[in-house]
């Protein structure tokens, strides 16, 4: 089914639309939240509970991309229970290492004062991402949005893991320049 | 700002960006795959394991005139009635990719304790003066790991010593991933290893270690009287047809002794396609400064992104390859002698990426390296006497007891290894495509360096799994 007729469902209020939505981006969503959890129960649960908020969302949501949009929830979701399950343990699993990755872009401290908007950061890190060359922002977007690992991108881009990983560690470094540059006190 | 407050905000990026990259493979990028970027093949003679001359009359007058052949089952190719094209377009090439990363993993795995013995191989075969010097460690390996099998005692030992196998079993384990991770024949990559052994008619050999080294290394069996022409016509088509004729050279002189008892070949043969082209347009012709003088060469360009590893002694750039793993091109630092490269001991370090090593860095790379033949003979002889394979050369050491018990004063005669490298980019097909993925208003990168191999350098070829399937240094070209 397409996604404009899987929309039209949620909008619809029919129920086929979780059972439609789920044939088609259950493992699409499923791979997302395993990648950030880890665990094959919670990433379930996961992905569950984003058709039942795919289902509050719309309407009045008209999303232009069904995929992302509920892989965003997904990933929402996913990211939440990460950190509850982790408020105390943490460390060693492989979204630790993908979270430890970003830490290199920002400072770690709780900025009570922002100087700016979140909306802004959110639109410069878009800026900054369609500047860079496709691949490279592709590659980002897969480690950083996804949580794919540095082997499976490397094999979509066929190429090494170390090239990904150099790659990325590159990416990284520009993105802290460039939101320092632009004034983010990141 | 905390790490999880950016992961959040990275989460509104452009929904058709988070959608176009997981949709996107490189290798739908049509047009170059008909480009060879690399031709190689090595045969590994571990020849003659002979009597003592005087005794190796040649009788048995019924066996003259014929070989008998065993051949082993190789893995049929992939996808042989498709083109490139089709091939990579189709699910075929993902099919067979997803079989192939399982093996290259388990062979991945193995390395480090491979580390060692082509770390010394390199050291003891690339050092000369004047002459380009090329081998093939992988090949040596295999060659070597069968003359294990049918060695016992301390012959073996040395030789498990050698290949850095703390036992035969391990050895087995090892061949048999390295084999794996590294046999593909497909339509736009291959790297085919062949085996074969060179019986003679007038002795018996042991079936339970013959049958071994054609299950488990896939060696096909000649049976017949060495000496004659007949045989070593044999020996040549077979050496020949696994290297491609690209040995011919050196192959067109292969004859066995008549006392040859048994002889081992092995052999690879491996071709490539760069991930990301040279444009033949781009291609200069320019000076290379030899050891023996200037010489005029084709000389190919490139500008990216690239991984680089420096260290005091020299700077390393590597290229990947299409399916297969890199190739890297080691540049000494002005003062630093090529030959000392061969015996660097963080060689196979700029072959394995860190993310603690500092010396990883990955500016843009505005790259030149020639286009080149290369090809050498090497007697390995001295060479793994002076890794202390010893036994097997001493008649009265040596022990190839698991044979044939025929004779008792059989020893290691001779053992020859040739190779052959070669890159350009011939048959170039959609010359218009660019190597370079960036689109305008690409950020400048912080540092440009220049990497220029037009003085002598050393290189090495890297299978998936990170085996080091050839090295070489060139000196001269031209």
């Amino acid at each position: 089914m397409d996604d404009e007729m899987i929309v039209r469902l949620y909008w619809n209020r029919n129920e086929n639309a979780i059972s439609e939505s789920s044939r088609k981006y259950g493992a699409y969503c499923t791979a997302i939240a395993q990648n950030i959890l880890q665990n094959r129960s919670d990433a379930e649960e996961c992905v569950n509970d984003t058709w039942l908020r795919a289902w509050n969302a719309m309407p009045p949501h008209m999303p232009s991309v069904l995929s992302v949009f509920l892989g965003k929830i997904t990933r929402n979701l996913s990211f939440d229970r990460f950190r509850r399950i982790h408020r105390e343990k943490r460390g060693g699993g492989s979204f630790d290492v993908v979270l430890d990755e970003l830490a290199e872009c920002v400072s770690g401290s709780d900025d009570t004062e922002r100087r700016w908007e979140e909306k802004e950061l959110k639109e410069e890190i878009d800026r900054f991402l369609s500047r860079l060359p496709k691949e490279q922002r592709y590659m980002f977007i897969l480690r950083y949005w996804y949580a794919d690992s540095v082997s499976d991108i490397a094999e979509r881009f066929r190429t090494s893991a170390n090239n990904v990983s150099v790659t990325l560690s590159r990416i990284r470094q520009k993105l802290k320049r460039d939101l320092i540059e632009r004034g983010f006190d990141v | 700002m905390k790490k999880e407050e950016l992961f959040e905000a990275l989460g509104d990026v452009n929904a058709n960006d988070v959608r176009k990259a997981k949709e996107y493979k490189r290798h739908k990028t049509p047009g170059w795959v008909k480009w060879t970027a690399i031709a190689a093949c090595a045969a590994l003679l571990v020849g003659a394991i002979v009597g003592i001359p005087a005794l190796g009359k040649r009788n048995r007058k019924q066996a003259e005139g014929s070989v008998k052949t065993v051949s082993a089952a190789y893995p049929a190719p992939v996808a042989a009635n498709l083109d490139a094209q089709a091939f990579l377009h189709g699910d075929e090439h993902w099919n067979w990719w997803n079989a192939y990363r399982t093996k290259v993993k388990a062979s991945e795995d193995l390395q480090n304790g491979i580390d060692g013995y082509y770390a010394a191989i390199m050291r003891e075969v690339l050092p000369a003066e004047e002459e380009n010097t090329v081998c093939s460690p992988i090949n040596i390996y295999i060659a070597f790991a069968m003359l294990a099998e049918v060695s016992d005692g301390n012959t073996r030992q040395q030789v498990l010593d050698m290949l850095g196998a703390p036992d035969i079993d391990t050895l087995r384990s090892n061949v048999s991933a390295l084999w794996e991770g590294n046999y593909a024949d497909t339509p736009v990559f291959k790297s085919l290893l062949a085996n074969s052994l060179w019986l003679n008619a007038k002795y018996q050999y042991n079936d339970e270690t013959l049958s071994r080294l054609s299950e488990q290394y896939y060696a096909s069996s000649f049976l017949g009287t060495p000496g004659s022409p007949e045989m070593d016509e044999a020996l040549q088509e077979w050496t020949d047809k696994h290297t491609d004729g690209l040995l011919h050279e050196y192959v067109k002189e292969m004859k066995l002794d008549p006392a040859t008892v048994l002889e081992i070949v092995s052999t690879i043969y491996y071709k490539a396609q760069w991930t990301e082209l040279f444009l033949p347009g781009n291609t200069t012709q320019e000076v290379f400064h030899g050891t023996t003088g200037d010489t005029t060469v084709d000389m190919m360009h490139r500008t990216d992104m690239l991984g680089v590893y420096r260290t005091d002694t020299f700077t390393s750039v590597g290229l990947n390859l299409f399916d297969s793993g890199s190739m890297y091109f080691f540049l000494p630092k002005e003062g630093v002698d090529v030959n000392a490269l061969a015996a660097d001991p963080e060689l196979l370090a700029a072959t394995r990426y860190s993310v603690d090593n500092e010396k990883w860095s990955s500016p843009l790379v505005r790259l030149s390296v020639p286009k080149f033949k290369a090809s050498s003979r090497t007697d390995l002889l001295e060479i793994i006497r002076s890794l202390g394979l010893t036994d097997a050369l001493d008649p009265a050491l040596a022990d190839f007891t698991p044979l044939t018990t025929d004779r008792d004063d059989l020893y290691l005669s001779a053992a020859e290894h040739a190779a052959k490298v070669e890159i350009d980019e011939q048959g170039v097909t959609g010359a218009a495509y660019t190597a370079l993925d960036m689109e305008k208003g690409a950020p400048e990168p912080d540092e440009e360096i220049d990497f220029v191999l037009d003085r002598p350098f050393l290189f090495l070829i890297t299978g998936r799994d990170g085996s080091v399937l050839f090295s070489g240094i060139i000196r001269n070209i031209g």
